[in-house]
């Protein structure tokens, strides 16, 4: 740059004579970079030998939806710096160019990482075409607090090895998980330490769950289709949420979840009536705790049948043989249980037992031409509560929870 | 961060310090608003700056200096307050349009800016000027960001190392 001729230009161009912004520290520069994305960051570095290797000491990274291939590869075999923040959109990209920086980014990502890989709409999860697309493996992130991937239904496969050892919060989303290794024993305590999120959308090829974790605080499962099995030991969870798992089960899908600092619970589901689910919740949540816990356990069927769904209260093991759901050693969770089950059979005793018949204290209701009244009559004859004491959680259009519904409890 | 003396500014009268530029002019300010430099506020902390001594900035001349204490003294109350939780929307908007109109300047002042708010860990407006020159930057092509940063003309050498690395760095030019 100090070059006579140049300094002519730089006279004529800018009256101080030089360019003043080169002579900052690189600290400054970064600073600057870092208000820019990553392409507009790079294209700094044609300036002049002094901007060449700028933008290699950004800290955060950031490289907005492209198509193959993708310059996250060439990118960080350039960049120098420690990574703590890695955000990359790409659209309908290759599982190979994903394994190309993945496992890189994996090895320098000290804080978060967010990935969205856009699928050609059209693609679900659901085609024929698994067996053409190959899985790239799911690195072992050592330092990284944070990670997103949202695949686009690419699959990942689950790594049988590997501490996650910083990791608090996962996020898969539109994801087709596969082998060697289960995805619970990968967040489970041994291998993910510090996780307290877990969050699993729109995913396949998870039929069984099961995670043990001293860390986790809150899960929400939301779509992760064929799910069979759900087991949870989690004695520091708060929040817990599962909606539309089971709905496509076609054997019995079973439940079991212990975790008695929860707080929070939304279970919303929907199956074929013929499919008896069990889900058996252990939560020793004190009385007081009870008074303070906002809970939603809803779930309703698909069938062709008006309402579907019924909250119990002090639900027991007994019952289980009527009622299709659970709760065992749960004495004070007071909303359990929620038979789905054909309109003609709730006026019938043995789908609502006689012991459960004072417990009822409102309902989901799923229904055909909004006869909210007609289902409430209904309940109170065979709950013989008053209607009006009857709390309705809000009617749903089939196979749809209505947003924000909630079954309300009255005060005993 | 123990400090022999309470340097928090809120008992009694403000607490004044004094800053020397590279010029040697004297700047009296208030301990608060000194103390949004990370560099400044350790040694108020530990009493400095008071008095007849005065903190000498050997790096930061009088016009700089002068353009930042006008910064830090517009931001110290809301940063009081812990930013901008407290901030009514009308406090907020009126820091916004100082911003605005404090980075309307001449190049050769934003850069010394830079510097001083670098040397003097001022974060916010680190982040002020870096965003003003990356509001320059964004959008333009390199031959455009060169001028609009006053960088001479490329030497033909120069040019051709550009085109190389236009190429090597292709798809960030998309």
């Amino acid at each position: 740059m100090a070059q006579g001729g140049g300094r002519i230009a730089a006279e004529r161009a800018n009256p101080s004579g030089e360019d003043r912004i080169s002579a900052l520290p690189n600290d400054a520069l970064v600073d600057i970079l870092l208000h820019l994305n990553t392409a507009a960051a790079v294209r700094t570095s044609v300036l002049s030998r002094r901007w060449r290797r700028v933008w290699t000491l950004l800290p955060e990274l950031r490289f907005d939806f492209s198509p193959e291939p993708h310059p996250v590869a060439s990118a960080l075999a350039v960049h120098e710096a420690a990574l703590r923040f890695l955000d990359v959109g790409a659209l309908d990209a290759a599982p190979e160019s994903v394994a190309a920086w993945l496992p890189v980014a994996a090895n320098r990502l000290s804080g978060r990482l967010n990935f969205e890989n856009r699928a050609p709409p059209g693609r679900n999860g659901d085609g024929e075409e698994d067996g053409e697309i190959g899985a790239f493996e799911l690195p072992c992130f050592k330092s990284a607090t944070t990670v997103s991937l949202d695949l686009g239904f690419l699959r990942l496969a689950v790594p049988a090895a590997g501490v996650f050892s910083q990791l608090t919060e996962l996020r898969l989303v539109r994801v087709r998980i596969c082998g060697p290794c289960k995805l619970g024993d990968a967040v489970s305590s041994p291998r993910c330490p510090c996780l307290q999120r877990l969050t699993v959308h729109q995913t396949q090829g998870l039929d069984n769950i099961t995670i043990r974790s001293e860390s986790l605080l809150r899960m929400d499962l939301n779509a992760v289709s064929g799910l069979q099995q759900f087991n949870l030991v989690a004695p520091a969870l708060k929040e817990l949420t599962v909606r539309h798992c089971f709905f496509r089960s076609r054997t019995q899908p079973v439940a079991d979840i212990s975790a008695p600092q929860m707080v929070s619970l939304e279970w919303i589901d929907a199956w074929a009536v013929a499919v008896p689910t069990e889900i058996t919740f252990n939560c020793s949540i004190s009385k007081n705790k009870a008074r303070e816990l906002r809970r939603t356990i809803s779930t309703f069927c698909k069938a062709e049948t008006s309402l579907k769904c019924y909250m119990f209260r002090d639900a027991d093991k007994e019952s289980a043989e009527s009622c299709f759901f659970t709760a065992s050693s749960c004495p004070t969770l007071s909303a359990v249980g929620a038979p789905p089950c054909p309109q003609q059979h709730l006026s019938d005793s043995a789908v609502i037992s006689p012991g459960h018949r004072d417990g009822i204290r409102g309902y989901y209701g799923e229904h055909e031409g909004g006869k909210r009244g007609a289902h409430r009559a209904r309940v109170s004859r065979c709950c013989r509560r008053r209607r009006r004491d009857l709390a309705c959680g809000g009617c749903h259009v089939a196979g749809t929870p209505a947003v924000g519904s909630e079954y309300s409890e009255k005060a005993p | 961060m123990a400090a022999p003396e309470s340097g928090d500014g809120n008992n009694g009268a403000a607490r004044m310090v004094t800053l020397i530029s590279s010029d040697n002019t004297r700047f009296e300010v208030e301990a608060a608003a000194a103390s949004l430099s990370q560099t400044l506020q350790l040694t108020i902390l530990d009493g400095g700056g008071g008095g007849g001594d005065g903190i000498p900035l050997p790096n930061v001349d009088s016009a700089t200096l002068s353009k930042v204490l006008e910064y830090c003294i517009k931001h110290a109350p809301a940063a009081a307050n812990g930013g901008a939780p407290n901030a009514t929307a009308v406090d907020r908007a009126e820091l916004e349009r100082f911003d605005n109109e404090f980075v309307n300047i001449d190049q050769s002042v934003l850069y010394s800016l830079i510097m001083a708010a670098h040397n003097l860990e001022i974060e916010g407006l680190q982040s002020l000027v870096a965003k003003k020159v990356a509001d320059m930057i964004k959008g333009k092509s390199p031959m455009e960001i060169r001028r609009t940063l006053g960088f001479p003309d490329p030497t033909p050498e120069e040019q051709a190392e550009m085109n190389a690395h236009m190429l090597e760095y292709g798809w960030a030019y998309e």
